[in-house]
């Protein structure tokens, strides 16, 4: 097969959280691998290629994202088709709300997104800011940092993770983030893939099943990185009061 | 009688306080307590005014210039120490110079104030000059957003009275200025596309936040057109000047820039860019950037990791691979994320990663594939490991570290001075 292209959209106004990092890790993850990767970045206003393998967008701040909306909205049926053609898709912070049905603004507007999943965005005065744990129900956790100011409504579709520790403006709704099966929305920094390998190998695997690939077992350079995060989601995890928990 | 009160207990404390070796904000605050109008008090009656120097990056290292520049003129000045950029900082140094009668006899102030602070000093203060050096990533933990900052910067701006001085080579400053009051004198200063182009990241600007009002900017009066190793070569109102930066990089000489152009703003017709040069040629080195610490008699060269630009900067300046390396972040960088965004291929390896984000950073590392010695994570052992490694034959071991880690550091090392600069 040609190189596994990952498509990384507006990389320049959207990326003050280290999210090339993300992106850092699908392209090494594949090259340590074996398996041939490309890196297409592309800003607002460019054309994107007509195929692509996977999607990142990144976070930034939100008059960033109120000004890259429109351009979204006309990338949507691009966006769409390559959905449901089974590309997986990774939205973080507003690059997550631009994916989104619709985003209320704190006035109360309500502006279009690209409609790629299935949440309405509601900006909210206060901010959820500190680290954050959470857990799947196969055990497997997620680690990072949160520094948001928005509800997420889900119209039928679950969240990525329920947190067991949160920054206290997020005590009271545990659910983080939005999953679609292969499409998936979230806050969480660290940046969430280097932090959180597992999802970046999901992701990945959705990627080349397309292509009727499987993602090739780790090798020891990937081990290496991966017991690294362990270890940084385990500082995570004693920090917020769950020292020695299974990471 | 309550600022007289205010000074002398204030001047107290201030004395056990450095006979201790502690933090420099105490004397301040607890004359803040006692006088809570001190800092207007002391600062109100300024003949020359009081000139505002803020922005993400380059507050210390342009506050220095700039007063160094004024006072070479002949003008007396008074400012803040490095970093003592809060009202209790400010208030701390204030009782170092002013009379029992409260008041500074300086011609004017120059101060270097951090943005978030700054918006409630610009309201007590009321500022004749304002000076907007850029607005970068930085802080995100604690300001959330970049369009946060603008915001504050704006209001800033808006409170001076007399002038406002903006770098035109950063988008969001450049606007701040477009959409100025009109009766406010307005003055530029730029980079040369060359400039921008020779330097490795150039000005590293954040996002561009707000298009203000369409004015356009005056010709900048201050131009940086080249930068050779520490060495910047400017264009000062029509004229060529060469000036000595404390450090390699292009963002010291921007700094020097935003100052000669507040410089010569001030002073008029009584500004001469040689002396104003000669000023900036004999400056030391800026606190926690490029310093040489001792270390129980080995040298250690600090890169401080404030934000992404001022780490990238730093980095940038070290100007070789260091032979000896090590990482110490902790939890004064609550969200280290953005670490990805940096260019790290200054770094061929790190021996001693350290800190409670010590792992993150090793995660990061091995995806640039930078081989790492060791991940220690208490940071005093790391340091003994640092310094009972061999001596590097390309200068001193390299400590890249946070503000907070940097000061333990110092503490570790015995330096009482906290208050930094001089």
């Amino acid at each position: 097969m040609s190189a596994l292209r990952v498509l990384h959209l507006y990389p320049r106004t959207l990326g003050i959280n280290g999210d090339a990092g993300n992106v850092l890790a699908l392209r090494q993850r594949l090259q340590w691998r074996g398996v041939a990767v490309e890196v297409v970045t592309v800003e607002a206003g460019e054309p994107a290629p007509h195929e692509v393998d996977l999607v990142h967008i990144g976070s930034g701040p939100r008059s960033a994202r109120d000004a890259l909306l429109g351009d979204a909205r006309e990338r949507a049926e691009q966006l769409r088709a390559w959905a449901s053609s089974g590309v997986p898709m990774i939205g973080v912070g507003a690059g997550f709300h631009l994916l989104s049905r619709s985003i209320v603004l704190l006035d109360g507007t309500e502006r279009g997104g690209a409609d790629v999943l299935p949440v309405t965005i509601r900006d909210v005065p206060q901010r959820t800011v500190g680290e954050a744990l959470g857990m799947l129900a196969d055990g497997r956790r997620f680690a990072g940092y949160l520094n948001h100011a928005v509800d997420v409504e889900r119209h039928e579709v679950e969240p990525l993770v329920d947190l067991d520790r949160a920054p206290s403006a997020a005590a009271g709704s545990p659910a983080e983030g939005v999953r679609a099966e292969h499409l998936i929305g979230t806050h969480l920094h660290g940046p969430v893939l280097p932090m959180n390998p597992w999802l970046a190998d999901e992701l990945l695997t959705a990627a080349l099943a397309r292509q009727g690939q499987q993602l090739p077992p780790a090798d020891e350079r990937v081990r290496e990185v991966d017991e690294h995060a362990r270890r940084a989601r385990a500082v995570i995890a004693a920090r917020l009061g769950r020292a020695g928990v299974e990471v | 009688m309550r600022i007289r009160l205010a000074v002398l207990v204030g001047r107290l404390v201030r004395v056990v306080a450095r006979l201790r070796g502690g933090g420099s904000a105490i004397p301040g605050n607890i004359a803040l307590r006692i006088a809570p109008g001190f800092l207007e008090h002391a600062l109100g009656s300024m003949p020359l005014g009081v000139v505002f120097v803020t922005g993400s990056n380059g507050k210390s290292t342009t506050t220095n210039m700039l007063v160094a520049v004024l006072r070479a003129h002949g003008l007396t000045v008074f400012t803040n120490p490095s970093g003592a950029n809060l009202p209790q900082g400010i208030a701390s140094s204030l009782l170092a110079t002013v009379g029992l009668d409260g008041r500074v006899r300086d011609d004017l102030a120059v101060l270097e104030v951090d943005e978030a602070y700054g918006v409630g000093l610009a309201d007590r203060l009321a500022p004749t000059d304002v000076l907007l050096l850029n607005l970068q990533i930085d802080q995100l933990n604690r300001f959330h957003e970049p369009d946060r900052v603008y915001a504050m910067l704006e209001r800033i701006a808006a409170v001076a009275r007399r002038r406002l001085i903006v770098n035109a080579a950063d988008p969001n400053t450049a606007d701040l200025g477009r959409g100025a009051r009109a009766d406010l004198a307005l003055v530029a200063f730029d980079v040369s596309p060359a400039a921008l182009a020779a330097s490795p990241h150039g000005v590293a600007p954040a996002p561009h936040i707000a298009t203000r009002g369409t004015a356009a900017l005056p010709a900048p009066l201050v131009v940086v057109e080249s930068v050779e190793g520490s060495t910047a070569e400017l264009t000062v109102d029509g004229q060529r000047a060469s000036v000595a930066l404390p450090a390699r990089g292009l963002h010291y000489a921007v700094d020097a820039a935003g100052a000669i152009a507040t410089a010569h703003a001030l002073l008029g017709e009584r500004f001469s860019t040689s002396v104003a040069s000669a000023s900036l040629g004999a400056l030391e080195t800026v606190y926690g950037r490029g310093e040489i610490l001792d270390a129980r008699g080995q040298a250690i060269e600090l890169v401080m990791m404030k934000n992404p630009p001022s780490l990238q900067l730093n980095l940038d300046a070290l100007g070789r691979v260091p032979q000896c390396v090590m990482i110490a972040v902790d939890e004064g960088t609550p969200d280290p994320s953005w670490i990805y965004d940096t260019d790290l291929s200054t770094l061929d390896h790190v021996d001693i990663v350290t800190g409670t984000k010590a792992h993150q950073w090793a995660t990061r590392l091995a995806y640039a594939g930078i081989p790492v010695g060791q991940v220690i994570d208490d940071f005093r052992p790391a340091v003994d490991a640092l310094l009972a490694m061999p001596e590097p034959t390309d200068g001193p071991k390299v400590a890249i570290v946070n503000y907070e880690l940097m000061m333990e550091l110092r503490l570790m090392m015995g330096y009482l001075d906290l208050e930094g600069g001089s």
